[in-house]
């Protein structure tokens, strides 16, 4: 079991690698996007005119994306006054509770996301030929990403709480959680 | 109404506060019969706004100047300029902490910044630990008020005014507060007897201003274009973060490209802890106001007591509370939305209001046993926050004195938008 728990903890890190490089190419293109946006609006006088478009897509992708990995890195603000205090039995319920709610929202995403994107995907962007269905895609991918983080912590914990999760280790040293 | 209360027990249980935020808006919506799929639609509405990129780009300038060496260079050129004054390593600590602009959008973020650095270098100057953890703390807040914070940012979305005035707004607020601080520190050094750190000198200021003055130019060109018109705040966000690579790669020569892939990842995690809580924030708003919940929350208070003093008070307790338990930017997208309706009923100005919450945060982060920023300070001073507690008290009067005051003038804080012809 151990072994299984090993190698899902190594997937999810993976994973994890993954997202942020993802988020990091993301945020880079963003930027220079813009940057070509403000060039060729201030120093060539004619506006681009899928910049705006094209970035907004990509923040939704951005912020989707982020989420997730934010959900594993334990970077969301969150409030530990009180599940910091209560005793260590406890503690592992409410962060399976955790988990499950983070699941919960995940499922929200996959399902009504997906519901979106067969939906409303047969639109076209405004000022981009590509069809909507790439940028509506990032809200059920999140959400699959949250469920996938979460799904992992319960079953690692569980099977082999000798399991090291980096990350979860990490959350500590964030100042923003007390 | 009783999702809302499983949204604020989820909180309680440390469920990331925008999982709890998602989750009661679900609740909501489903219990009033209305079709789910407006969650993916209105959370991708929200947050398919060219204008929210600010967070990114501004977060993005932030931490390439992080990587710096920025916050040493505005320390030396603080050193030179209160330096001279007694008690003058807390007066640097106040002005460098006041340069260091929240563009991370969170104080605790910039407490650990300068705090590293100065905690340890106060304590070797004579001063007592929890009075150094203490003055640290207090000075993190300023940049909430700084003319490019990302709280304010975050509050100008929310509140929907303009974030160029709402910047420039800050502006007098927080030299209030820097004076109140200075003053707090000064009566300090006078009775325990600090003494100053440098005698004055005009070369060394003129020096250590040439070597920070690339640094100090960041939030003038996003204050700058987006006042002249010039800009959008966007348009200002991505420029600076181009300059601030371009300085930091080839006038300070600090950035080491290697270091990129790291600013870029944290940046990216950082944007999405503010924008991943605003966009499903946007939701549960939407549902409220159909709810009418904002108008019921009006009512009431406004059935509790009729006087207008009375009313803000309350409303000042409430925030001030709010910003202990939750992070500034996690308060402000929470609470805002439901308190706008009561305010605009009083007559408060949504910019005045704005400054007053940024003040009710900085309190709440630095009010003993959990403000946040305090247990950061404590912690990098290796003081216990209870040593601290009597400590940063005297600061907590001067917020509250300065809260006051802009209550009761509120030409404070509109005093620079006025100058500027901002309605």
């Amino acid at each position: 079991m151990e072994k299984i728990a090993r190698k899902l903890a190594w997937l999810d890190d993976l994973v994890l690698k993954i997202n942020l490089a993802l988020c990091g190419s993301l945020l880079t293109v963003m930027v220079v996007v813009a940057a070509l946006g403000v060039f060729f609006r201030f120093v060539l006088h004619a506006s681009l005119s899928w910049s705006e478009e094209f970035d907004s897509y990509l923040f939704v992708w951005l912020t989707c994306l982020g989420a997730a990995a934010g959900v594993k890195m334990r970077a969301h603000p969150e409030v530990r006054a009180i599940p910091d205090r209560l005793p260590k039995p406890v503690q592992t319920i409410v962060a399976d509770l955790t988990d499950a709610a983070v699941i919960a929202l995940g499922l929200v995403f996959v399902l009504y996301g997906s519901e979106m994107v067969s939906m409303m995907g047969t639109e076209t962007a405004a000022s981009l030929p590509v069809s909507m269905v790439y940028p509506y895609l990032s809200i059920p991918v999140g959400g699959a990403l949250l469920i996938w983080h979460s799904v992992v912590r319960v079953t690692v914990s569980h099977l082999a709480p000798g399991v090291r999760q980096d990350s979860v280790a990490a959350a500590h040293a964030i100042p923003e959680h007390i | 109404m009783w999702s809302l209360g499983i949204g604020a027990g989820l909180i309680a249980l440390g469920v990331p506060v925008a999982v709890c935020i998602g989750l009661a808006a679900t609740l909501a919506l489903a219990s009033t019969g209305t079709p789910l799929l407006v969650i993916p639609q209105q959370l991708f509405a929200n947050l398919n706004n060219f204008g929210l990129l600010a967070i990114p780009f501004f977060m993005l300038t932030g931490a390439i100047m992080d990587s710096g060496g920025v916050s040493k260079r505005i320390i030396d050129f603080s050193q030179a300029l209160v330096g001279f004054i007694r008690g003058g390593i807390g007066h640097v600590t106040i002005i460098a902490s006041m340069f260091f602009a929240d563009l991370s959008g969170s104080a605790t973020a910039d407490t650990a910044a300068i705090g590293s650095v100065m905690i340890p270098g106060m304590v070797k100057k004579g001063y007592s630990a929890p009075f150094a953890v203490a003055l640290q703390s207090a000075a993190g807040s300023l940049g909430l008020l700084s003319p490019v914070s990302m709280s304010m940012l975050v509050y100008a979305y929310t509140a929907n005014v303009s974030v160029g005035t709402m910047f420039i707004a800050g502006i007098v607020p927080m030299l209030l507060v820097v004076i109140s601080f200075m003053v707090v520190n000064y009566v300090v050094a006078v009775r325990r007897n600090y003494t100053a750190v440098v005698p004055f000198s005009a070369k060394e200021l003129w020096v250590t201003f040439k070597q920070a003055f690339w640094a100090l130019l960041t939030p003038l060109i996003i204050l700058g274009g987006i006042l002249g018109g010039i800009f959008t705040p966007v348009e200002a966000g991505v420029v600076a973060a181009v300059y601030v690579t371009f300085v930091s790669r080839f006038v300070f020569k600090s950035l080491d490209l290697s270091h990129f892939k790291e600013i870029l990842t944290k940046t990216a995690v950082n944007t999405t802890r503010v924008s991943f809580l605003l966009g499903l924030a946007f939701v549960l708003g939407r549902y409220m106001i159909e709810a009418q919940i904002p108008a019921k929350v009006a009512d009431n208070f406004l059935l509790l007591t009729a006087s207008a003093v009375v009313l803000l008070i309350l409303i000042n307790l409430f925030l001030i509370a709010t910003h202990t338990v939750l992070e500034t930017i996690s308060s402000i997208v929470v609470v805002i939305p439901v308190f706008m309706p009561l305010v605009t009923q009083m007559g408060i100005d949504p910019i005045v209001f704005g400054v007053i919450v940024l003040i009710n945060s900085a309190i709440g982060i630095n009010l003993p046993p959990i403000g946040f920023c305090l247990f950061t300070a404590a912690s990098i001073g290796g003081v216990s926050v209870e040593k601290a507690t009597k400590a940063i008290l005297p600061f907590i009067v001067a917020l509250m004195l300065d809260l006051a005051l802009i209550i009761a003038f509120p030409q404070i804080p509109r005093f620079l938008p006025n100058l500027l012809g901002m309605h």
